[in-house]
């Protein structure tokens, strides 16, 4: 395999202008079993910081900043925390916390918004 | 034969031997007129011209050994330049020979390159913008296939 070449993919479909290639990373980059390239999705996914992109990595349980393996969850809060626009994320995050989703997420979510606040 | 009683015998010695003495000393008047100190050497007169002030002698010695030197160091020089005309010749050799090799080195540069054909085609084709301009549909097999290998 060819990292270099899947990592400009992923990039490549993360700057597309075509929506479609959001519902691509989630459905192939941040399902996959290897970390290295969930990791990768993840990054692409939070520096296209459009709302359906972000809505990938942060209320879906296993994704994003709900990733079960802290290397790829601590990736995306990073990712979050270095947005020039931190509006859309913060925004999803409140709507996290109100909205009938697992306690996980919300707690994740909570923990994210903090961090966020703290430094903006 | 006349007989001589001793005494007289040695009287007569005696006075023979004042007279040589003297006449000796007329003799070497004039010799002595150039050396005042009457010295000897070995029973002779020493003349003037025997006689050499230290000065000179240092003076000459200072010359011969500047002689020696002189010819020491025109060996010295004549050997030096020798090794230098044989480092000259070396060097040139070298040069020769390094001028010989980079006009083979270039010539061989030069069949290569016209030789080579260089293409760009594929060089950036898996660029990220490259890929960018694509269609999603075509990166998703593309993504679908290399992720596959893994």
């Amino acid at each position: 395999m060819s990292l270099k070449k899947v990592s400009n993919i992923i990039e490549a479909l993360g700057r597309h202008e075509d929506d479609d290639s959001i519902r691509v990373l989630r459905d192939l980059g941040t399902n996959h079993e290897s970390d290295e390239i969930r990791e990768l999705t993840a990054r692409a996914l939070i520096k296209r910081n459009s709302r359906e992109a972000l809505e990938v990595v942060i209320r879906n349980k296993g994704k994003g900043i709900n990733d079960l393996s802290a290397r790829v969850a601590m990736t995306a809060i990073n990712e979050l925390l270095a947005l020039k626009e931190k509006e859309c994320a913060i925004q999803i995050l409140e709507e996290t916390l109100n909205m009938e989703c697992e306690q996980e997420v919300q707690d994740t979510a909570r923990s994210v918004k903090a961090l966020m606040s703290f430094s903006a | 034969m006349e007989k001589i009683s001793p005494l007289r015998a040695s009287l007569k010695a005696f006075e023979q031997f004042k007279a040589q003495r003297a006449q000796r000393r007329q003799e070497n008047a004039n010799t002595n007129a150039t050396n005042p100190f009457g010295l000897t050497f070995k029973g002779s007169m020493i003349q003037m011209d025997v006689f050499e002030s230290s000065a000179k002698a240092q003076k000459q010695e200072e010359s011969n050994g500047f002689n020696d030197k002189f010819q020491k160091a025109g060996k010295l020089a004549a050997s030096a330049w020798v090794s230098t005309i044989n480092r000259f010749n070396s060097i040139k050799q070298s040069m020769i020979s390094f001028g010989s090799r980079m006009k083979e080195s270039a010539i061989n540069t030069w069949d290569k390159l016209n030789k080579t054909e260089i293409t760009f085609t594929g060089l950036f084709k898996d660029s990220v913008s490259s890929l960018q301009k694509r269609p999603v549909i075509e990166l998703e097999s593309m993504l679908n296939e290399e992720l596959q290998t893994i």
